[in-house]
């Protein structure tokens, strides 16, 4: 099973762990949150996730999934991950990317995993209203057509 | 056909549905049976929008679902029964539809409803429902996602 340790800006993460969790099930084992605070020294974090590393690392891989690219977190986890072969670093997380890497981390390889958390969450960013209300749906039918989904451009 | 779970959730299609108990039991398509939505365009597609484009989606209400299971084709479909509340499953059994257990997902909160589990929440109403429903032999199961752990509702409400 591949780990998942979520660092974010404050609970941030907490919170997106919890609600990923009511929808996908409760996760037993490898996942880990650190929160960074302003009460939490560079060093102090460095030491967490040190330890983290050190506790979480799995032989199928471990996936950082940090909140923002350039951000402390993400900046933080980066000498880690490049030290271990089969890591990566998430960034930008939402709770679709969550919710995949939950369902899939015991199922997939890690590079498997890592692109299917990405398209996931680029998917799941769009517009709803004019997606719902540009393509005009075969009114009338009880039984809907399959509404193409319009997928988010990939960028 | 197989029904592979019967659910009552009120929210019908939504996070938990899609995310967990669609791919845990390799659902091919789902059925939602409720009255309200058949006639409301928008929650159709919502609906539409929110399941997998290779999961089938039939919105009917109860009459035509009776009809419907009773097609007995020796087809692979692999069926998501989806119901508001107890009402559609009652009314289902007097149609003389055979159900053998039905998970109780999410009845949400309301004034005066009684809490039993997580997002279960139940009205005296419930309560005697889900007794005609028990008394017909359904096995009443309360559970959010597949790994939760299952409610016996019976016997919570005999509490």
């Amino acid at each position: 099973m591949i780990n998942v340790i979520v660092v974010t800006h404050g609970e941030f993460g907490a919170y997106l762990v919890e609600a990923a969790e009511w929808i996908v099930g409760a996760q037993k084992e490898g996942v880990k949150v650190i929160s960074v605070s302003s009460r939490l020294s560079v060093e102090r974090l460095k030491n967490i996730l040190r330890d983290s590393v050190r506790k979480d690392i799995s032989e199928d891989g471990i996936i950082f999934m940090t909140d923002m690219l350039g951000g402390t977190p993400t900046n933080a986890v980066l000498p880690f991950a490049k030290d271990i072969a089969k890591s990566a670093v998430i960034c930008g997380i939402n709770i679709n990317m969550m919710v995949s890497a939950f369902s899939y981390r015991n199922s997939l390889t890690i590079d498997v995993l890592v692109k299917k958390i990405l398209e996931d969450g680029r998917k799941s960013i769009c517009e709803v209203k004019s997606m719902l209300f540009s393509a005009k749906q075969p009114g009338g039918s009880a039984e809907p057509g399959s509404g193409k989904k319009q997928e988010a451009s990939k960028a | 056909m197989t029904i592979a779970l019967f659910r009552i959730d009120d929210r019908l299609i939504h996070g938990q549905v899609v995310e967990s108990w669609i791919p845990h039991l390799q659902i091919t398509e789902t059925v939602v049976i409720s009255e309200e939505v058949v006639t409301d365009e928008i929650r159709r597609t919502l609906m539409r929008i929110s399941l997998p484009e290779e999961i089938a989606l039939k919105i009917m209400n109860a009459q035509a679902a009776a009809e419907y299971f009773k097609n007995t084709d020796n087809d692979k479909k692999r069926i998501l029964v989806l119901v508001p509340g107890p009402a559609e499953v009652l009314d289902l059994l007097r149609r003389g539809i055979n159900i053998q257990s039905v998970n109780v997902g999410g009845m949400h909160y309301s004034a005066s409803k009684m809490q039993i589990g997580r997002a279960i929440f139940l009205s005296e109403e419930d309560c005697k429902s889900f007794k005609d429903i028990a008394l017909q032999g359904v096995r009443l199961e309360g559970k959010g996602v597949p790994s939760d752990k299952a409610l016996d509702i019976v016997s919570l409400l005999e509490n």
